[in-house]
């Protein structure tokens, strides 16, 4: 489906093209809502007013071309304001489940598929664990794919300082995976 | 006599000797020589590089050794370059340097290939599945959800989003602080005019009070001062007079010479001065309150002064 199209049909108020909108991107924000907040209800709900406010800001949605990277730093964004008015504001009590999370695995054999699984889960507890600064560049380089540019155009950082935390992430997570794997624990710094 | 050579003169010709440099009775007296020591053929071998190699493990710890004493821990500079070992973007030059560390260095192995392992892993990550029912909820919000927000609407968003902050009732109080001194002006220069209008606002007063209080004193003065003048001229008159055998006189000279006049002028000197100094005392405050110089104080004898305005 060309995006560009659908994208004006939203904009035009075409019910069918704004469903088909959020199935397109559903799983784009859930991921982005999953990696900073780790609780699947909060991610689900943070998720869902991603597409509300998107909705309700149609009018000025920005070009097909540069519609990914626009939506990942929207959704950055009010996941950023969730956690600033969730740390305001301490819930009463606090489920760690990032276990819950569906990390559907995607091999091709059982023994693969539970391979891939498990290396699913081992790398997804390291990046919940990772800092605030290394998951951020972790999520957009490397789980969204957004470019360097992309990446210091949204932080507003040089594009120097993008590359070099994003080498410091990796290594980071990679060290954290080993330690998962060892049977160590490495808990979240954020 | 046939020339023997010792270990020494091998050592020393050894160069010449691998090089082939020698000459032919010098080749004959080494194959003497070489033929009954053995630690000069070990080290002809070892010096044509066909004596004993080390070992992986001796190489590795070798090269371990060395480097301890030399450039330090080379796994720094591994791992600056493992991101990109493990992407493939290495220059071909630059990936035969790391790989090389890595086959040695089974930490920066690990971690190269839990590198590789999660770059693999994490663009799957990209879009996860959010609980069902998921698009019909978003559906069913926006559905009657105007897609523009009046101001009003999104104003008090704003507002909803902004009285959750920590800062928002600091920033409310700045806010209002501003309000109040662009409304009613700036406390500060209204305090630096109280001053002078407090000042413009008592003169006036102070003057009337003064000149009420330096009036009446002034006329106390004058009077005191003629009564006494006229007592103390009588008495004096009469102690001078001759004395007579009955009355006022007699018994005002008497009073004089038992010192009772004496007595009486000084009260009366003592009174003058007290509305001298009460008529000084008016002149000084109000010198001090409107900042003008209080007259020079006069003598008994001088004219009353004009009451200050």
């Amino acid at each position: 489906m060309d995006l560009a199209t659908l994208l004006d049909r939203c904009r035009q108020g075409d019910d069918l093209a704004w469903e088909a909108f959020v199935r397109q991107f559903q799983g784009r924000v859930y991921s982005i809502t999953s990696t900073y907040t780790g609780h699947p209800e909060e991610a689900r709900d943070l998720a869902q007013d991603v597409f509300i406010r998107l909705y309700e800001t149609k009018g000025r949605w920005v070009e097909a071309e540069v519609f990914v990277p626009w939506l990942i730093r929207v959704s950055r964004n009010l996941c950023l304001d969730h956690l600033r008015r969730k740390k305001a504001r301490p819930p009463a009590e606090d489920v760690l489940a990032d276990e819950m999370v569906d990390l559907a695995a995607t091999g091709a054999t059982p023994e693969s598929e539970l391979a891939a699984s498990r290396d699913r889960h081992v790398v997804w507890r390291a990046v919940r664990s990772l800092g605030r600064l290394s998951r951020e560049m972790i999520l957009l380089k490397e789980i969204q794919g957004l470019t360097f540019q992309e990446i210091a155009a949204s932080l507003g950082v040089p594009v120097g300082t993008v590359k070099s935390r994003s080498n410091r992430a990796r290594l980071e997570l990679a060290e954290r995976v080993l330690a998962l794997e060892r049977g160590g624990t490495v808990g979240p710094e954020a | 006599m046939k020339a023997v050579m010792n270990c020494q003169d091998f050592d020393r010709r050894l160069d010449a000797l691998l090089d082939a440099a020698c000459a032919e009775n010098e080749w004959r007296e080494a194959e003497a020589h070489l033929a009954g020591c053995p630690r000069c053929r070990a080290l002809l071998e070892g010096a044509a590089g066909r004596g004993p190699v080390l070992d992986e493990a001796g190489q590795a710890s070798l090269t371990a050794s060395v480097m301890r004493k030399t450039g330090g821990d080379p796994c720094g500079s591994a791992r600056d370059r493992l991101c990109g070992f493990a992407d493939g973007t290495l220059e071909a030059f630059e990936r035969d340097l790391v790989a090389g560390h890595v086959s040695n260095c089974g930490r920066c192995a690990a971690l190269a290939d839990a590198l590789a392992r999660s770059a693999a892993v994490l663009p799957s990550f990209a879009t996860l599945t959010p609980p069902e029912p998921f698009v019909s909820d978003v559906l069913s919000a926006t559905s009657f959800r105007p897609a523009e927000p009046s101001v009003l609407g999104r104003l008090g968003e704003w507002l909803g989003r902004a009285a959750i902050r920590p800062r928002f009732s600091l920033e409310v109080a700045y806010v209002c602080t501003l309000l109040l001194a662009i409304v009613f002006g700036n406390p500060v220069k209204a305090f630096k005019e109280t001053a002078s209008r407090a000042e413009a606002y008592a003169q006036p007063r102070v003057e009337v009070a003064v000149g009420r209080i330096a009036a009446p004193l002034a006329a106390a003065r004058a009077t005191g001062e003629t009564v006494v003048g006229k007592t103390v001229g009588r008495l004096s008159a009469a102690a001078s007079a001759a004395p007579a055998p009955s009355g006022f006189l007699p018994m005002a000279r008497r009073w004089w010479e038992t010192g009772v006049v004496e007595r009486l002028r000084s009260m009366l000197d003592a009174a003058a001065g007290w509305v001298r100094s009460a008529e000084e005392l008016a002149n000084d405050l109000a010198a001090r309150l409107l900042g003008k110089q209080p007259p020079a104080a006069r003598g008994p004898g001088e004219p009353p002064p004009a009451a200050v305005r």
